[in-house]
C-alpha cells in the first residue's frame, strides 16, 4: 500500500521508495523490489534498458500509478514532474502555458506573471512569450514545458526521460541548460533516460536498472562537482564513469536475458 | 543562473517559421492557388446551367416548358420582380430565423448533454444509446406527431430543427472531449486538478474544433428541418416549405424553382459559414502556428 506523509522537516532523504514492486494486472512483472531515496539538492539518475520500468518507477513515485507492494514517502510538498513530451496547451500562449500550474493552485494573478516572467527569463524564451507553442521548435516546445514545471516551484523534480523526443544536439545544450539552472536552485531530483552519458551528467548518483523485471543492480556515485558545464562532456574522467556504467548496464541486460 | 548560450539560447535548430521576404511570390502563388480551387467547380456550374437551358429550350416542348423553366425565366420571375421577390425573401428570413432557433438550441443542448456525458460512463452509456435512437428514428414520420402535440407553429418547427440537428454535436463534442492528450490530463492530475477546472481549462477548450465540425453539420441539417416543418405544418406565415408546396401546388414553377434555390442557397450560406467559422477557431486555437 501507497503511504504518502507530508512529515515535517525531518533531515532524512525528501524522497523515499522502499521496497517498490508492480505486477501488471496480466501478471507481468514491471518493478521488482526497488528502493531508493533522495536527499536535500540530490540528483538521482537512474539509466536502464528500455522496458525495465523506470518510467513505471517514475510514476509511482510521483502518485500517477501505484505500486503492488512497496511504499512512497515524500516530505517535499509538492512534486513537478516532466514528461517526455512537452504537453503544453496549444490554445494558450508560451506565458499562459508556463503559468499553468500555478493557475491551478490558485496563486494570484500578479504573482503569477512574476515568476512565468522570470522562469521563461531563466530557459531564455522571453521574447516567445506571447508565442503559441506551435509556431516553437521541439526543444523551445521541452524548455517551455521546464519553465512551467519551475515557475511552480516544486519541491522535488521528477523528469520522465525529458529530452527524450529531441535530436541529440538540442539534447545536449538543454542538458547543458538543465545542470545550470538545477545548479542555481538545487532541489531533490530523479532523473530517468536511456542515457547514460546524460545521467552522468546531470546526476549525483545514478542508479542502474535491470531488464524486466526492473530492480537495481548498481549504485554509484559521480565524483564531478557542480555547477558543471559543457567541458566536462569531453574530459576522460567523465568518460571512464559513463563506460564503466554502460558496462554496468549491459551486464544487467545478459543477466536478466 | 544564465544559461552558457547567453542571447542565443531562444533558438534551436528549427527556428520558427519566417515570415519575411519572398512573401511577393507565396501571395502570387497564394492566388494561383485560388485559381485553381475555384475554376473547376465554375466550369461545372457553367455546363450545368448550358444543360438546364438544353433541356428547357431544346427537350421539352413549350407546353410542358413549366417543368424546367429556363434559369432566366426563374430570375425574371422570382427574384427580378418585386412583389414575388419581397414574399420569398419574408419567407427565407422565417425559415432562416426557424433554422437559427434550431441550430442554437441543438448546440446549447447537444453540447450540455455531451458534458454530461462526458463525466461518467454510466452516464454515457445511460444516454447514447438514445440519441443514436433520435439519429436513425426518421424524424419526418415523427414531424406530423410533434404537430399533433405542439400545434403547428414555431414550437413544433423549431423542435424538429432540435431533433435532426441535435446529433452530430453530440457526437462530435464527445469525441472531443473525449480525446484529450493523455499526458496533458496526468499534468492536471498532478496539480491536483478538479473536475470542474478540467472541464474548463482542459477538455472544452481541447474539444472546441471538434464541436465546430458538429455545428457545421447540424447547421444544414436544421436547414432541411426548417424547411421540412414548414413544408408539413402549413400554418402561420409561410416559409420556404409553406411557399415551396403552394407555388407546386399551382403549377408556379418559376417562383418553386426560385424558393428551392433560396433554400438551397441558406444551406450552402451556413455551411460556408461554419467553415469560416471552423478555420478562425483553429487560428485562435493555435493549431496553425501563427501569433493570436
Amino acid at each position: 500500500m501507497t503511504e504518502r506523509t507530508a512529515a515535517a522537516g525531518t533531515g532524512g532523504p525528501r524522497l523515499e521508495l522502499a521496497g517498490v514492486s508492480k505486477v501488471y494486472d496480466d501478471g507481468t512483472e514491471a518493478l521488482a523490489d526497488v528502493g531508493f531515496g533522495v536527499g536535500d539538492g540530490e540528483l538521482v539518475g537512474i539509466v536502464g534498458p528500455s522496458g525495465c520500468g523506470k518510467s513505471t518507477l517514475l510514476r509511482i513515485a510521483a502518485g500517477l500509478d501505484t505500486p503492488t507492494s512497496g511504499t512512497v514517502r515524500g516530505t517535499a510538498d509538492r512534486i513537478g514532474y516532466v514528461f517526455q513530451d512537452a504537453a503544453l496547451l496549444p490554445w494558450r500562449s508560451v506565458r499562459a502555458n508556463v503559468e499553468l500550474l500555478m493557475e491551478l493552485r490558485g496563486v494570484p494573478r500578479a504573482e503569477r506573471r512574476e515568476r512565468a516572467a522570470q522562469a521563461l527569463d531563466l530557459v531564455g524564451l522571453t521574447e516567445f512569450a506571447r508565442h503559441r507553442p506551435a509556431a516553437l521548435s521541439g526543444g523551445m516546445r521541452m524548455r517551455v514545458s521546464l519553465a512551467r514545471t519551475l515557475a511552480d516551484d516544486p519541491g522535488a523534480l521528477l523528469l520522465d526521460e525529458p529530452f527524450g523526443a529531441l535530436d541529440e544536439i538540442t539534447r545536449a545544450r538543454l542538458g547543458d541548460e538543465l545542470a545550470a539552472l538545477l545548479a542555481a536552485r538545487p532541489r531533490p531530483a530523479v532523473l530517468v533516460t536511456h542515457s547514460v552519458a546524460e545521467a552522468v551528467f546531470l546526476s549525483s548518483t545514478v542508479l542502474v536498472m535491470s531488464a524486466r523485471p526492473g530492480r537495481i543492480v548498481a549504485r554509484v556515485n559521480v565524483p564531478f562537482p557542480s555547477p558543471r558545464e559543457r567541458p566536462l562532456r569531453a574530459t576522460p574522467e567523465f568518460a571512464e564513469v559513463v563506460a564503466a556504467l554502460t558496462e554496468r548496464l549491459y551486464r544487467g541486460m545478459a543477466e536478466a536475458a | 543562473m544564465p544559461l552558457q548560450q547567453g542571447g542565443t539560447t531562444a533558438r534551436d535548430s528549427a527556428s520558427p517559421p519566417s515570415r519575411d521576404r519572398s512573401t511577393t511570390r507565396l501571395r502570387r502563388s497564394a492566388a494561383r492557388l485560388r485559381v485553381r480551387a475555384w475554376l473547376p467547380p465554375l466550369i461545372v456550374l457553367v455546363l450545368a446551367i448550358g444543360a438546364w437551358y438544353g433541356v428547357s429550350d431544346h427537350l421539352l416542348s413549350p407546353e410542358r416548358r413549366f417543368l424546367l423553366p429556363p434559369p432566366d425565366a426563374v430570375v425574371r420571375v422570382g427574384f427580378l420582380d418585386a412583389a414575388n421577390r419581397a414574399e420569398l425573401l419574408a419567407a427565407l428570413g422565417r425559415t432562416a430565423e426557424v433554422a437559427g432557433i434550431g441550430l442554437l438550441l441543438a448546440a446549447l443542448i447537444g453540447v450540455a448533454l455531451a458534458v454530461l456525458m462526458s463525466q461518467a460512463r454510466w452516464i454515457e452509456r445511460s444516454l447514447y444509446p438514445y440519441a443514436v435512437v433520435l439519429q436513425t428514428v426518421p424524424v419526418l414520420a415523427l414531424v406530423p406527431l410533434l404537430g399533433f402535440w405542439f400545434g403547428f407553429g414555431m414550437a413544433s418547427r423549431v423542435l424538429v430543427c432540435v431533433l435532426v440537428a441535435i446529433f452530430p454535436v453530440i457526437a462530435n463534442t464527445l469525441f472531443g472531449l473525449r480525446s484529450t492528450d493523455g499526458t496533458l490530463e496526468e499534468v492536471f492530475r498532478l496539480a491536483r486538478a478538479g473536475r470542474l477546472r478540467r472541464l474548463l481549462k482542459l477538455r472544452l477548450p481541447a474539444a472546441v474544433p471538434a464541436m465546430l465540425t458538429g455545428l457545421r453539420i447540424s447547421a444544414g441539417l436544421s436547414v432541411v428541418g426548417a424547411v421540412v416543418g414548414d413544408y408539413f405544418y402549413q400554418q402561420g406565415q409561410p416559409g420556404l416549405g409553406i411557399l415551396i408546396n403552394v407555388y407546386r401546388a399551382r403549377l408556379e414553377s418559376e417562383r418553386m424553382f426560385a424558393a428551392v434555390l433560396l433554400a438551397s442557397l441558406l444551406g450552402l450560406a451556413v455551411f460556408w459559414f461554419f467553415g469560416l467559422l471552423a478555420h478562425w477557431a483553429a487560428r485562435l486555437h493555435g493549431t496553425d502556428g501563427t501569433r493570436r
